[in-house]
């Protein structure tokens, strides 16, 4: 799975410790999950929509699905 | 302008308040196996500093009441490392769920562990004809051992 919470992150000018901060997570899981690297479970996930005020299904995009979104 | 400021201010203050260690955020270090110690809340250090205390007392007990024949005092090692056991599995309950999976793969591969273990003792007894049973012990736990690490850097690998 892929996702923008990098680029959400970068607008919101947070740091991964302070995102970590606000999910209620370590930052070594923020960092896991920006880098695809681990799925974050579904309470998280509607966590992050709801921190970042968007729906799951515009952070978080099946393989491929991602650039076909941005554009 | 002004709500720029206002951004940056929460920003820096947020970020005072998330370099605050706080329980239940740990991190891990040394390929799963140990813990990122700047990481720990008060509770989380003084359980893990207790599961320490415990367990090494634990073993020392053990063998210093080896030699010694049957009394109520054989229980203080098993109880001590349970209590050990114990304030690991609070340590781990609080933490959060990325933590929490590295530390399942590492909990899957002591079960792995201890059946290859099994495994190749009955494997050695059947082709020596000997009967492995005073070595039974010393080679499980080795084998729990060998297999917790294993499942533990794998899972760290793939995961961060």
């Amino acid at each position: 799975m892929e996702n923008s919470l990098h680029i959400l992150r970068a607008e919101k000018r947070w740091s991964q410790a302070e995102l970590a901060e606000h999910l209620g997570v370590s930052r070594q899981t923020v960092n896991a999950i920006e880098t695809g690297k681990y799925d974050p479970s579904l309470p998280l996930a509607l966590k992050i929509g709801r921190l970042f005020d968007k729906p799951v299904e515009r952070i978080f995009f099946l393989d491929g699905e991602m650039e076909a979104a941005a554009e | 302008m002004t709500a720029s400021k206002k951004g940056n201010l929460s920003v820096s203050t947020s970020q005072h308040d998330a370099d605050v260690p706080r329980d239940g955020r740990a991190e891990l270090s040394f390929w799963g196996l140990w813990f990122r110690w700047s990481s720990l809340g008060p509770r989380d250090k003084a359980d893990l500093i207790g599961m320490l205390v415990f367990a090494f007392a634990g073993g020392l007990v053990q063998g210093l009441t080896q030699a010694d024949g049957v009394g109520w005092y054989r229980l203080i090692a098993p109880g001590m490392i349970i209590l050990s056991l114990l304030l690991l599995f609070r340590f781990c309950r609080r933490q959060d769920e990325l933590f929490q999976e590295i530390i399942l793969h590492g909990a899957a591969g002591v079960g792995y562990g201890a059946l290859a273990a099994v495994f190749s003792l009955q494997f050695f007894d059947h082709v020596t004809g000997s009967k492995s049973v005073d070595a039974a012990l010393p080679v499980i736990l080795s084998g729990m051992l060998i297999g917790s690490v294993i499942g533990t850097v794998r899972a760290y690998r793939k995961l961060i």
